[in-house]
């Protein structure tokens, strides 16, 4: 009993130092994404997670640690179901696959620009989703194939996935 | 010293063993072609099946061991930091943290200070934990296999070569056949066990990320990260990584607990109370 006591005060002792290598998050602060809209403007990457909530940065890494430092809360990217590269959008798409932050099972798109609002397409994705995945196109780069990415158009007032 | 708790019992062995196993299969052989996989792990478990038969025909190995036995601890207390190291690579947040692998180390220490019956019991109930854990993952990953991706092709011979060095390290656990009860035998199906689990955690991973991307580290994490089950329940690696962490504390116990029986033993010979 007394060592059982000791470890649970050692242990107490080490969380209250903040020397125990594991992080706490406050649930009540967490923002979930489902839906990640990335845009390349000239050299700059934007990265948009809906309801107005976008950040810029030289590189796909740098923007998301901007939409982290600048939204109040904590961004919580793992639970993107969609992740949509705006065309042009030349070396995103492998910006995007390299990101091991997204979940390697969330669906990749492409979209002519401007890229749709994120909410209306993530709930219009929702309803169809992609075969193609963040790990396909991992894959298929890696393989030095060319990968198969769906694209999504704006049409009668809906959208349309080709691919 | 109280004879139950120097006490395992064969099942419990296996299952300490197997456990102990999930660190180099899931850290380590995955990331190798199923086929070398499958080449070094049948090797390993006919290495050490043939070990195990060779000590089993000797008879119980209880009193003390030969004096070269001694010899053995350094070499199992540094595999046992080595695994408390690799343990600290479970949980991404905690990787190469030394204070991580500290806490492991200790934790593992703690558990063999209190015997071989002790680990024992850890491993018979952990055994179906991590298994569980690793098994809904594995399950649930089949229908993603792209079956032209394990076909034949990337590796070479010296891949299994370093399959067969990885699985023969739970083979520490025939250090701890002088726990085994007098009419208890070492078994050898841990050793095939983990051979056909390391067989077919490659071809799911393999199968799944491409052989291309099996290679990288953590790539059973990056396949757990992708694991859905009945299309509603995601998010399995934080699941992943706990089973990762109870295999590296098993494989952390069993070496320290294999350290301590090592040392005991050469300490009864020294007092000349052995044979």
């Amino acid at each position: 009993m007394k060592k059982l006591l000791f470890v649970l005060l050692a242990a107490g002792v080490l969380t209250a130092m903040g020397l125990l290598p594991f992080r706490a998050v406050d649930a009540s602060k967490l923002l979930p994404v489902k839906t990640v809209i990335v845009t390349k403007a000239g050299e700059e990457y934007v990265v948009d997670i809906g309801s107005g909530v976008r950040a810029v940065g030289d590189t796909l890494r740098q923007a998301l640690d901007r939409l982290r430092e600048e939204v109040s809360g904590q961004v919580f990217l793992p639970t993107a179901e969609q992740v949509i590269i705006t065309e042009p959008a030349e070396g995103a798409v492998e910006a995007v696959a390299e990101e091991t932050e997204f979940r390697p099972a969330a669906g990749i798109y492409l979209t002519p620009e401007p890229a749709p609002d994120a909410e209306a397409l993530g709930a219009y994705l929702d309803a169809h989703p992609s075969d193609v995945t963040i790990l396909d196109v991992r894959a298929a780069l890696a393989l030095g194939q060319r990968p198969a990415i769906p694209v999504i158009h704006a049409a009668d007032g809906g959208f349309r996935v080709d691919g | 010293m109280d004879k139950r708790r120097d006490r395992i019992s064969a099942r419990q062995l296996g299952a300490l063993a197997l456990s102990a196993a999930g660190v180099p299969v899931f850290q380590y052989c995955c990331r190798i072609h199923w086929l070398w996989t499958l080449a070094g792990g049948v090797a390993a478990a006919l290495t050490l099946s043939g070990l195990t038969l060779l000590l089993n025909r000797r008879g119980p190995a209880a009193g003390a061991g030969p004096r070269w036995l001694a010899g053995l601890t350094p070499l199992l207390v540094a595999g046992a930091a080595a695994a408390a190291w690799a343990g600290s690579f479970a949980f991404p947040e905690t990787a190469g943290n030394l204070l991580a692998a500290l806490l492991l180390f200790l934790l593992a220490a703690w558990a063999a200070r209190l015997g071989p019956a002790a680990a024992g019991r850890c491993a018979g109930i952990l055994l179906w934990v991590s298994g569980g854990l690793y098994g809904i993952v594995l399950l649930f990953s089949l229908p993603q296999i792209h079956v032209p991706w394990l076909r034949p092709g990337p590796g070479a011979p010296t891949d299994a070569l370093r399959v067969w060095a990885a699985l023969t390290l739970p083979g520490a656990g025939l250090c701890l056949r002088g726990a085994l009860g007098e009419d208890q035998r070492m078994p050898c199906w841990p050793w095939w066990a983990a051979a056909l689990l390391a067989a077919g955690a490659s071809a799911v991973t393999g199968g799944i990320l491409s052989p291309a991307l099996a290679g990288e580290p953590a790539a059973f994490r990056t396949l757990a990260r992708g694991v859905s089950v009945l299309g509603v329940m995601r998010r399995f690696e934080a699941l992943v990584n706990g089973a990762m962490l109870i295999s590296a504390f098993c494989l952390c116990a069993m070496l320290l607990t294999a350290a301590a029986g090592a040392n005991a033993k050469c300490k009864m010979q020294n007092e000349g109370t052995g044979r």
